[in-house]
């Protein structure tokens, strides 16, 4: 599974801070992801919205930091469905719990090497 | 002792963020980090920050729960405040300075420079005390 990475996202970046930066920020939001992706699973077993709100909140913001547009629009839509405590909000989450994080860091990996070295 | 960088208190418990921020602040500032409003609050007794830099969705006590404390708060009850928020509900911008937050700063960063005026701005209305901490900041948010 590929993901499509923004490559404006990287870009912006890497003028902020370099390669530097942008190296540590994907792993850093790589495990902000992989923290955030369990508690959703706990909300979820508790039938918890706020704290799936929250999940899908923080899951957005590190999709949007590296440009994973598609798992951010995911995320931000879980995040509304839990804030209004609609029905649905457990099958939006569902679908963030299908993130492939492995896939997500091969895809960063080579979409950074472009960036970088373009 | 005295201090040479203003001090910020960054509120955020998104890891990536804090490390944005700070890597993009700490040149001219000393940035202090709080990955909760709790945490924050456990902190504030050996700081003395210049400005406040909150997120509003945090664990437990949220940004403007946070907000409306440490204005009661002596000695952060003139601190100025920044919304530092992924919120892009229509009406939440107002909200937020409706709480008390001078200033409004959305994610993600999409310039250092909007980060920059952002913090700038709160700075100067603490100084020239244009009253509430800020008539004359100006909310800033990335396009």
């Amino acid at each position: 599974m590929d993901y499509e990475i923004d490559p404006g996202a990287l870009a912006r970046v890497l003028r902020m801070g370099g390669p530097g930066l942008l190296g540590r920020l994907v792993e850093t939001a790589l495990g902000n992801l992989e923290t955030r992706i369990a508690e959703l699973v706990a909300a979820m077993a508790g039938g918890d919205a706020p704290a799936a709100e929250r999940a899908a909140h923080s899951i957005k913001s590190s999709a949007r930091n590296l440009g994973a547009t598609k798992l951010g629009e995911l995320a931000e839509a879980a995040e509304h469905l839990a804030a209004q405590r609609l029905a649905s909000w457990p099958a939006a989450a569902e679908l963030l719990l299908g993130a492939d994080l492995a896939a997500l860091r091969l895809s960063l990996e080579r979409a950074v090497a472009a960036a970088v070295e373009p | 002792m005295s201090r040479v960088q203003p001090q910020i208190l960054l509120v955020e418990d998104n890891a990536d963020n804090r490390l944005l921020v700070t890597v993009l602040l700490e040149d001219r500032y000393r940035v202090v980090e709080a990955a909760s409003a709790e945490e924050a609050l456990l902190l504030l007794p050996m700081l003395r920050p210049d400005l406040f830099l909150i997120d509003i969705t945090l664990p437990g006590m949220d940004g403007i729960e946070l907000l409306a404390e440490l204005r009661r708060l002596p000695g952060s009850a003139e601190v100025p405040a920044i919304a530092f928020t992924a919120h892009a509900m229509e009406g939440d911008r107002e909200r937020f300075l409706a709480a008390g937050f001078d200033g409004y700063l959305s994610k993600p960063i999409l310039e250092e420079r909007l980060l920059h005026d952002a913090v700038t701005s709160a700075l100067r209305g603490a100084e020239s005390g244009s009253g509430a901490a800020c008539g004359g900041i100006s909310s800033i948010q990335g396009s």
